[in-house]
């Protein structure tokens, strides 16, 4: 079969979209690199560490020990939670790092790859997407042992808190999204990578992490929800740790903050792509 | 041009590079830009390539000759589908047009054969495809045990072996050459050689960039010559190549006296 490509600038909406539209073809062509990619980060992260995928493990459990010790001996807040603190912060703090994380590596892979692979024709868009499904593995490790947590603090568990599995997708999504959209971004302002860190520490504070959405007085509420991973984050809270279906209204409202976030994001990222190769 | 009758058109290709863009990427500069600060001598836009125009037919193999920053990389980047032009049109008639590299994303952690697999995944192989390219790959490089070790353990030299060996076996419609490759040793280079010659005429067409004039009249079948970025000639390479000779001769300084020369070639 002949495969012809015609290629020049895009001027005007509809050539735009065609454009985009191949891209989103490319990425799916590339797949098996995405999985091979994601796959070879978790291997080389086994074996490059002495305790290997514990770390997986780790790396959660120590920064909820460590803002337990906040809470509870610095700020003296343990006693007035009806729930056990470690716990309280486990259900959400698992999946803001995951977001932290994987969207603050996915700037430096990309800029990292981009010069290193340059001379190679790919969809760059595959190192944040496979970066998210590599960080997907370990936040899935890590709140299979939420339970386990769970019951060592005395707590009971439900079948609610399996919810949390169809909940990873939403917030898959809503990942890729921001990584695109700061792995993009970071080629226009080289600085982003530095501000990255800046961003999300505040807007962890902005986002119902270490206090529920219930605590945010109800006239801010509305502009508060506008984040979009505010409604992901208390969902997971809501499963996870009150047993509690979420309602529909958090859910739509999570799903549509994860398509809009992934459309900006991956819109951003290929408006920006053609200028990567001729930026250092 | 019906597609069969046509590996590659450009037609009033352009690139440009943006100077304030690629330099106004720093919070500072950002915000001096955007209160109206003078960018001084930032300001401008560099046309990589202008007004380029060539046809292709299938079989065919294209030179492209020029000094230095005369724009030969970027054509080869554009036509490999890494940049985008900002005027005019590109058309590719071929799956796949590769620039061959020898073992850009290497990585150090994996073993050989996992690099082999993870090269060929980059440059956009199936995974079927990629089973079937693995033992060819991994016979031609001679690496024997060793591609179950760690890259990191490897010598430069068998790098040089693994990327060559993927980058021969990638066999390419469009194959695009930034001055022609070898590596290893004498054994080694000969069978690359043959390797290359092989999947060159596999190829729907070739293009070329090199500084040996020579290499170009001997192998190819049209010549292009940039200067600037724009098109200086186009056409049969004895003729295009005696221009280009005849235009480069007075930039070459005059050789050194005979006893200077000699005292070089003892040292060496």
């Amino acid at each position: 079969m002949v495969v012809e490509s015609i290629r020049g600038p895009q001027i005007g909406a509809r050539a735009r979209l065609a454009y985009l539209m191949q891209r989103a073809r490319d990425l799916y062509e590339f797949r098996y690199l995405v999985r091979y990619l994601a796959s070879s980060a978790l291997q080389v992260e086994r074996v490059s560490l002495s305790f290997g995928f514990l770390w997986w493990l780790l790396d959660p459990l120590l920064m909820i020990a460590l803002w337990t010790t906040l809470f509870v001996v610095i700020l003296e807040r343990g006693s007035r939670s009806s729930y056990p603190i470690p716990l309280f912060l486990m259900s959400t703090l698992l999946v803001w790092q995951f977001v932290n994380r994987t969207t603050r590596n996915s700037v430096a892979l990309t800029h990292y790859k981009e010069l290193q692979m340059r001379p190679i024709a790919f969809p760059r868009a595959v190192f944040a997407l496979a970066n998210t499904l590599a960080e997907s593995v370990k936040l899935s490790m890590a709140l299979a042992f939420f339970p386990v947590a769970a019951v060592l603090f005395g707590q009971p568990l439900s079948p609610v808190q399996l919810l949390a599995v169809p909940l990873i997708p939403i917030l898959l999504t809503t990942t890729v999204g921001l990584a695109w959209f700061f792995s993009a971004l970071n080629f226009v302002f080289r600085d982003t990578e530095r501000l990255i860190g800046i961003l999300f520490r505040l807007w962890m504070f902005l986002s119902p992490v270490i206090y529920a959405l219930e605590r945010v007085p109800a006239r801010f509420r509305l502009l508060y929800e506008l984040n979009p991973l505010c409604l992901i984050i208390e969902c997971f809270r809501e499963v996870l740790l009150y047993h509690q279906i979420p309602s529909l209204s958090y859910v739509g409202g999570a799903v549509a903050a994860a398509v809009i976030t992934a459309t900006i994001g991956f819109v951003f990222f290929h408006i920006q792509e053609p200028r990567f190769a001729r930026l250092n | 041009m019906e597609s069969d009758e046509l590996a590659i058109a450009a037609h009033g290709l352009g690139v440009r590079y943006d100077l304030r863009q690629t330099k106004n990427r720093t919070l500072r500069r950002s915000l001096a830009a955007a209160v109206g600060a003078r960018p001084g001598a930032e300001q401008g836009i560099f046309w990589a390539l202008r007004d380029v125009d060539f046809v292709l037919a299938p079989g065919e193999i294209l030179g492209v000759i020029g000094k230095n920053g005369s724009g030969k990389s970027t054509l080869l980047q554009v036509i490999a589908d890494i940049i985008s032009p900002d005027e005019g049109t590109i058309r590719v008639v071929g799956r796949r047009p590769t620039l061959l590299t020898i073992g850009a994303g290497f990585e150090r952690e994996l073993t050989g054969r996992e690099n082999i697999r993870l090269n060929a995944a980059y440059l956009g192989f199936s995974r079927k495809e990629i089973e079937r390219l693995v033992e060819p790959i991994a016979e031609f490089s001679e690496l024997g045990q060793f591609l179950d070790q760690p890259l990191k353990t490897y010598s430069t030299g068998m790098r040089a072996r693994l990327g060559f060996a993927i980058a021969v076996h990638t066999d390419p419609d469009i194959l695009l050459l930034d001055e022609v490759l070898s590596v290893g040793d004498a054994d080694f280079q000969e069978k690359s050689r043959h390797r290359m010659l092989e999947m060159m005429n596999r190829a729907r067409a070739i293009v070329v960039v090199s500084h040996s004039g020579e290499m170009i009249e001997r192998t190819c079948s049209k010549v292009l010559w940039l200067e600037k970025g724009r098109v200086r000639d186009f056409g049969d390479p004895e003729a295009v190549i005696a221009d280009y000779h005849k235009s480069t001769v007075k930039l070459i300084p005059p050789a050194p006296p005979a006893e200077q020369q000699a005292a070089v070639a003892r040292i060496r």
